[in-house]
């Protein structure tokens, strides 16, 4: 099978932090703790 | 609240001996990471495999926090691995092998804890195994400790087809919002096993058109349609997929590019990359393995308009049925499969819509659809929990 070489934790946080680019619940620039997205 | 999410919670190594058959003592390292438990219990297969990484466990335990995020069920994620070939081992020294391991993660799971079940190259039989060794510890049976149980100690009807299901409601689903009938459509699987083989017999069952399918022997293909019935019976006469009449033979890597509208890949990581992406011709690719696409591939598939339903929800319907395995141990009270089949159709059409809506309120695909409503329910989990102390 095709196979790349490719660490799969790494491709698991780019993922998260791509989701966490776009998440207004984890912008940086407002603590999640204090305004939450529902 | 990103930091908190990004890293794992708990990584467990162990390092541990097991008598072979010859009388020699082999050692052996297995983990157990869990990432997220502010949603639940974590939850996660376990695999044998001489593949197995730590980095490897650690990805696998944050897709089950997400996997688990995206379905709505109370769990959080994690992981488990030996770094072991189980095939050049014996059942006896298999069994001493998932026992051990079992009184070794021992610290971490349990029935309201950390709940293991099976994953590449695990079964029931190993799952029945690492049961009976936790309970033993207990001094009384614990079926709630692991999912994926064969029957007769508290296994569920349907987990064995609940994946494979799980990928019918949601190509169904899918095939819907992009104007498909299931009737005029051609697919290929990529994997042959518990997944991929039963995922071929309900989309065969839908009204699809399967024209290739792959095993590890590798690809068999007829744009005219393959019976996936004579496929299923052939391949467990002669183990293999290989030389199944009326087909033509293609390798793994052919297989992923024939023409066709639905492409399922149902085996290994990794399989669609910046190589290949740009040859598949597939508008709708269901990611029924973990990690199927790599992200370079993903950018040049979303480029290109191809749809994908990404393995945090396409695959979601194993541990969903976990989950149901689980509440029904903890009960002591047994659904039929009927009742499985319907409660897993529900939730697992309510995970696709809500997953398509997201996407479609924030102008983007259903892999950051997906991810977006499972980092915002764990990161609600988290700050309604707050930080301790």
């Amino acid at each position: 099978m095709a196979i790349d070489i490719v660490n799969p934790y790494q491709v698991a946080v780019s993922q998260f932090d791509d989701a966490a680019e776009r998440s207004r619940a984890l912008a940086s620039d407002a603590s999640y703790f204090t305004q939450a997205e529902t | 609240m990103r930091a908190i999410l990004r890293k794992p919670k708990r990584e467990l190594i162990v390092n541990f001996p097991v008598r072979m058959d010859n009388g020699d003592v082999e050692m052996f390292t297995g983990y157990r990471v869990q990432h997220n438990i502010n949603r639940g219990p974590a939850k996660g297969g376990i695999r044998f495999s001489p593949e197995v990484s730590l980095d490897e466990v650690r990805a696998l335990a944050m897709w089950m926090t997400w996997k688990c995020a995206v379905v709505a069920i109370p769990f959080g994620g994690a992981k488990g691995g030996v770094l072991c070939d189980p095939h050049k081992l014996s059942r006896a020294e298999l069994e001493r092998l998932a026992r051990r391991y079992a009184t070794e993660i021992s610290i971490l799971i349990g029935p309201n804890s950390d709940i293991p079940a099976p994953d590449m190259n695990t079964n029931p039989q190993i799952m029945a195994w690492m049961m009976d060794t936790f309970s033993m510890h207990q001094g009384y049976s614990v079926p709630a400790v692991i999912t994926g149980k064969p029957l007769a100690i508290g296994g569920s009807e349907g987990r064995l087809e609940a994946t494979a299901r799980g990928i019918q409601f949601v190509t169904r689903e899918a095939m819907i919002d992009l104007g498909m009938d299931p009737e005029e459509s051609s697919v290929v699987i990529q994997g042959f096993g518990n997944v991929g083989g039963i995922s071929a017999r309900l989309l065969y069952e839908l009204g699809c058109k399967i024209v290739a399918l792959s095993d590890i022997s590798g690809g068999v293909y007829n744009p005219d349609g393959i019976d996936v019935h004579q496929a299923m019976h052939y391949s467990r006469e002669h183990g293999a997929l290989r030389g199944l009449p009326n087909t033509q033979a293609v390798t793994n890597a052919e297989l992923l590019t024939l023409p066709c509208d639905v492409l399922v890949p149902a085996a290994l990581e990794n399989q669609i990359t910046e190589k290949n992406a740009t040859r598949i011709k597939a508008r709708l690719i269901i990611e029924a393995a973990n990690g199927p696409t790599t992200p370079e591939a993903d950018h040049i598939l979303n480029d290109r308009g191809v749809t994908i339903v990404p393995d945090i929800l396409a695959n979601a319907g194993g541990v969903t049925v976990s989950y149901f395995e689980w509440v029904q141990d903890l009960q002591r009270f047994f659904w039929a499969e009927h009742e499985i089949n319907d409660r897993l159709e529900s939730i697992m059409t309510r995970a696709y819509r809500a997953v398509r809506n997201k996407a479609q309120q924030q102008e983007t695909n259903l892999r950051m659809g997906a991810y977006l409503l499972a980092v915002t329910r764990v990161a609600e989990a988290t700050e309604i929990r707050g930080v301790y102390p």
